[in-house]
């Protein structure tokens, strides 16, 4: 059955490596016959994934099949970039700013919450 | 109306996420039960979490269960994971 | 009665998630719950039946074959069980199985519950 899926990136890219295995796992969860619906939003120690200098070779192959299979939004939350000093002039434009609330509004609208 | 399980190091953002949801149910697991849940309603905690650290008289409003009654929670609330 | 599925990324005696994931999941099962679990990242070493660690009485690769034989569906990524050395998974406990990411999309969209440890 299709699922509405949220995919969240809590932990700080570089130091483990679930900012970019999540996203071959976003991959999957889109491509398999259930073509499961995903969104995924970066909030957290995560939200440093969101900066223009953030290596991001190591997912670019997978952004691309992502983008290839359906659109897909990656959003960054406005209050953990606060917290982490990154005003929005610092954020690649592959990602736009959402507020908590709007992260909250999320959850309740997908089916199932993953946390990478 | 969900349940979220928190756990330490995604407290920030899970509780405060929660602390949105009205019907919220918040589950502290593993680490989760040393986090401080003063002024949030519906809050458990995963007994063989809490014992094993020793913080039961720490938990404030918090009510103890044990993982069969989790499973009853996880079958009958969406579970949103913060753990 | 429910299906409940699990996602475990961490290994065994480093972290206690495969503690959580495996109590949870007997208790679920025992209580009449569907339980299929995904093994992904350092999780694919939970299921190896060559643990060894003379300080506990039951080592957490025991814990999964009893998921196993209680009637839990487990599969381990296999990207990520070739890339750690475990050859195909040939030390797996005999159940436990090697498959792919639609392998557990399958898992989720059978799923009346996801919890990710």
């Amino acid at each position: 059955m299709e699922k509405k899926i949220l995919f969240m990136f809590l932990r700080a890219p570089f130091g483990s490596i679930q900012y970019t295995e999540g996203l071959r796992a976003v991959v999957g969860m889109m491509s398999g016959l259930d073509e499961h619906k995903v969104t995924c939003v970066y909030a957290g120690d995560g939200a440093y994934y969101s900066l223009k200098g953030a290596d991001k070779s190591e997912s670019a192959g997978y952004v691309k099949t992502i983008a290839d299979i359906s659109e897909t939004h990656y959003y960054v939350e406005k209050e953990s970039m606060a917290e982490r000093g990154i005003s929005e002039g610092d954020v690649d434009e592959t990602f736009e700013a959402i507020s908590r609330d709007d992260l909250a509004k999320l959850i309740t609208e997908n089916d199932v919450i993953f946390d990478f | 109306m969900a349940l979220y399980l928190i756990d330490l190091p995604f407290a920030q953002v899970g509780l405060d996420v929660a602390k949105k949801d009205s019907g919220a149910k918040v589950v502290l697991i593993q680490d989760g039960v040393y986090l401080d849940t003063t002024g949030i309603e519906n809050v458990y905690a995963v007994k063989e979490d809490v014992e094993r650290r020793g913080v039961a008289a720490r938990l404030g409003n918090a009510n103890i269960i044990d993982y069969d009654t989790l499973v009853d929670m996880i079958v009958e609330n969406k579970v949103v994971n913060f753990a | 009665m429910a299906n409940i599925n699990f996602l475990l990324t961490e290994g065994p005696f480093q972290t206690e998630k495969w503690s959580t994931v495996a109590k949870l999941g007997l208790a679920a099962l025992k209580k009449g719950h569907a339980v299929t679990l995904f093994c992904y990242l350092d999780g694919v070493y939970n299921g190896l039946s060559t643990q060894e660690f003379a300080d506990w009485e039951k080592v957490p690769g025991d814990y999964f074959k009893e998921l196993v034989d209680n009637g839990a569906e487990i599969v381990c990524c296999g990207i990520c069980v070739n890339a750690r050395g475990q050859q195909s998974g040939k030390f797996f406990y005999e159940g436990i199985k090697v498959g792919g990411i639609p392998d557990w999309a399958a898992f989720v969209g059978g799923a009346d519950r996801v919890v990710t440890l």
